[in-house]
């Protein structure tokens, strides 16, 4: 095959001091930036772009790319180690990962993320090479009605999140809709109880509320058990640290359906990292025969939801470098990077060899250098924590304080998180799901978006949700989901009596 | 000169400056000034149009002002309103903090928010930077052509363009052409940023955009939308592409003249100072070159034009944010 020999070859050409320190140093910068939740790789990419004006465009390309992945493992390490997400695609990780760590298996989740990255961020790469430019214009015939179904199927995925005690779970869903109402009306400008507040203005910011209810909660919980996190006892050894051979069986199938569904979520641009993950992680949640250990540090929903929000990765490249859609904050900012080095995307971009081939190739060594730089720095991180425990508190407010502040510089968003503090503890002490509230909070404006778009339209008619055949299989699919479950709990039950009687 | 005089210039010469630094507090004094860090507040986040234009500006200005660090700082929020709101509200009239202005929450949104800060009186206006004219998109099989072709066409159907928000830029530009030439109908659907809409438009969900021209660019090469014309200066990188104004079209170019304001009290002689290095800035080599590879339309204006072109686009945006 052609494009294979193109990129072995491209491998060999940037595996020289001068490429790979580059990727080492975009790599370390990009983990180690995203570790302090809020600043994230968009941030650093803005202000980086100056800098790579020192190397040639092909490199460029090289760092911003690296920037994105390694951004992506580095918020999973606060969200799995402290409990603090610093952006939405890494939320779940923090549902599943930061129990594990409290169990004692802070290392094993770690190392099952930093794999199952390296899996996600290299097939979708692999993926991006051979598929990209031929499937970019499938991702523009999602439009408004296609992101409806895609909305409502995070939430009917979310409806299954709710674990024993529905009514506790629906009423999480539901309130985190309507948390997404607030802000200015984007059709007519109407003020949504935003009570004159002008942070209120674009809604409320997720980030603060999603800090507050990991992170600052999870302080005051520690305060109230005044010991120490259990995680800290738990000693490092290389047992705790890679995943055994059951983990790896586990959740095997979990990495494939997560990497597949996040490299074709990631590709739509009004999507993003976070409702992959939600796709991902509600899809094994249904599939799973121990849902019970969902919430609760459950291996397979962390490995699908690592391998999806890395896979975006390679998605999310394929609107930007075929159309210059950008479908994120991150890629806004990379394509105003890659023209100011000339490169313009278009399917022309793929045809520029010298650019397009050493940039695929910086991907699959930038995720081995990633998951090398990580099999050391986990029990780093580990080790830092355990010295740090007195501190831990005040240490873990502080990143909070300074992270959620970084995003806008903006003092609101600081007192919102603590408020959000305060309510994710009193959640947490009434034993109310928090994953389903942070699913809704996000999916409620891109859900009433898009309908309203729709809506418009097609001047009021319902008809285009069915009219349009990608719109129509999306919601059979929603449709599945939602009937699925009842017909194999009905059949279950028919089952049962047929065999036993009414019991 | 003599080896004595040298000697004792050399000597006398820092003795004056240590002097001059003891005496003169810094606020006040517009001799020295700068004298320290100058911070640029930019309302939006880090990458839009406006940020990079300042970013671009805050790494060459120092050239002109003898090596200040000059720092750009990011207050988001509120559709940019949160920043300037900060600014008037924080930042000290001593010309060490200064604004990113002229984009959308100077001369729209303060009409559909209830701001602390009037967007026009409430800051002085140093010089005007660049501007960001936006391209006129439509779907590839709309039976129009030309910007004339347009015009005649949206006085007979009714159509769909895709805007950013109420109150933004895309959306008040709608209007302002709906108003000059008497449109059948335009019908407003929002996305969620200027990619989106020229997605929309390049996928046939919407009839219209006006987005910058590098958003719609790759799209038109794949002859996926069809870019008819600017609304606003043609840049320089495509100088035949036809206008409005030059179509005959009497109809008000919405766009952000990004510039630097201070706040209001600011000593003049800083803000002269301020003035000239700007404008030195903009007609350095370095600059021009430099804003060429980032795309920026560079388009100085001194700080009165600057204040009346931003008053009367303020204004005129009232007349329709109003109805």
């Amino acid at each position: 095959m052609e494009s294979l020999s193109l990129l072995m070859s491209a491998i060999v050409a940037i595996m020289n001091p001068y490429h790979l320190s580059i990727l080492f140093g975009a790599v370390f910068v990009g983990m180690i930036v995203a570790v302090l939740p809020g600043i994230g790789p968009t941030t650093a990419l803005a202000i980086l772009i100056p800098v790579t004006f020192l190397v040639e465009p092909a490199a460029a390309l090289m760092i911003f790319g690296a920037l994105y992945y390694s951004a992506m493992f580095g918020a999973t390490i606060s969200a799995i180690l402290l409990n603090i997400p610093g952006d939405s695609g890494v939320a779940l990780s923090a549902v599943e990962g930061h129990p594990m760590a409290k169990r004692g298996q802070a290392g094993v989740a770690l190392g099952l993320s930093a794999i199952c990255s390296f899996i996600g961020a290299t097939v979708s790469a692999t993926a991006f090479t051979f598929l990209g430019p031929a499937i970019a214009l499938w991702a523009l015939s999602f439009g408004p009605p296609e992101y409806f179904a895609i909305a409502m199927l995070g939430l009917v995925l979310a409806g299954g999140l709710t674990g024993k005690d529905w009514l506790k779970g629906y009423s999480m869903i539901f309130l985190g809709l309507v948390i997404g109402f607030v802000g200015m009306d984007m059709i007519d400008g109407e003020q949504r109880y935003t009570f004159g507040v002008l942070g209120l203005y674009d809604g409320i910011p997720w980030l603060p509320v999603a800090i507050g209810l990991f992170g600052i909660a999870e302080v005051l919980l520690n305060l109230e058990r005044r010991g120490q996190l259990e995680f800290i006892n738990a000693k490092i050894t290389l047992r705790n640290i890679w995943p055994s051979l059951r983990d790896w069986a586990e959740s095997a199938w979990s990495i494939v359906r997560g990497t597949i569904q996040g490299f074709f979520v990631g590709m739509l641009p009004g999507a993003g990292a976070a409702v992959a993950t939600f796709i991902a992680y509600g899809t094994e949640y249904r599939l799973s025969r121990r849902k019970e250990r969902f919430g609760n540090g459950s291996i397979e929903g962390l490995a699908a939801v690592e391998a999806a929000n890395n896979s975006v990765v390679g998605g999310a490249f394929i609107p930007t470098f075929a159309l210059g859609i950008p479908g994120s904050p991150f890629m806004a900012v990379m394509l105003g990077g890659m023209l100011l080095h000339g490169l313009t995307p278009g399917p022309t971009l793929f045809q520029q060899t010298d650019v397009i081939w050493p940039f695929i190739a910086s991907v699959y060594v930038g995720a081995v250098i990633l998951l090398l730089i990580n099999l050391f720095m986990i029990p780093t991180f580990i080790y830092i924590i355990r010295v740090s425990q007195r501190f831990l508190n005040p240490l873990i407010v502080m990143l909070c304080i300074l992270g959620v502040f970084s995003v806008r510089g903006q003092m609101f968003d600081v007192w919102l998180m603590l408020m959000f503090g305060f309510v994710g503890y009193v959640l947490r002490k009434l034993d109310y799901p928090v994953a389903p509230f942070i699913l809704a909070i996000i999916l409620s404006p891109i859900a009433e978006r898009a309908l309203r778009q729709s809506l418009m339209m097609s001047r009021g008619s319902l008809d285009i949700f069915i009219n349009r055949p990608v719109s129509a299989m999306a919601f059979a699919v929603v449709l599945l989901f939602l009937v699925g479950p009842i017909i194999t709990g009905l059949w279950r039950r028919f089952r049962l009596s047929g065999g036993k009687g009414e019991t | 000169m003599t080896t004595e005089k040298i000697l004792l210039s050399g000597l006398v010469a820092p003795l004056i400056a240590i002097g001059m630094t003891m005496t003169a507090p810094k606020s006040v004094a517009a001799d020295d000034y700068p004298s320290s860090t100058i911070t640029i507040v930019s309302p939006f986040s880090a990458g839009g149009g406006v940020d990079t234009t300042v970013r671009v500006l805050a790494n060459h200005l120092p050239e002109a002002l003898g090596g200040t660090t000059v720092l750009v700082q990011n207050r988001a929020g509120a559709g940019g309103s949160m920043g300037a709101q900060w600014f008037t509200a924080n930042a000290s009239p001593d010309g060490y903090t200064l604004l990113a202005a002229g984009a959308s929450n100077h001369y729209s949104v303060p009409w559909a928010q209830n701001v602390d800060y009037h967007p026009i009186d409430d800051f002085i206006w140093i010089a005007r930077v660049s501007v960001l004219p936006a391209a006129v998109v439509v779907r590839k099989d709309l039976p129009v052509d030309d910007l004339e072709g347009l015009v005649a066409y949206l006085r007979e159907n009714e159509v769909t363009y895709a805007h950013t928000g109420f109150g933004g830029r895309e959306w008040l530009q709608a209007l302002a052409i709906e108003d000059a030439i008497g449109a059948a109908g335009m019908v407003g659907i929002p996305f969620d940023g200027g990619g989106q809409a020229a997605a929309a438009v390049a996928a046939g969900d919407a009839d219209i955009t006006f987005v910058g021209l590098p958003g719609a660019e790759p799209l038109e090469a794949q002859g996926l939308l069809k870019i008819l014309g600017m609304i606003g200066p043609a840049p320089a990188t495509r100088p035949d592409m036809a206008t409005f104004e030059e179509a005959g079209f009497d109809i008000l170019p919405v766009m952000s003249h990004v510039g630097i304001a201070a706040p209001v009290g600011t000593p003049d002689a800083i803000v002269e100072k301020l003035a000239e290095a700007i404008k030195t800035t903009l007609e350095s080599d370095s600059f021009r070159s430099a804003a060429e590879t980032a795309g920026i339309q560079v388009a100085y204006l001194a700080g009165d034009e600057y204040r009346s072109t931003m008053a009367a686009l303020y204004e005129t945006s009232g007349k329709f944010m109003n109805r």
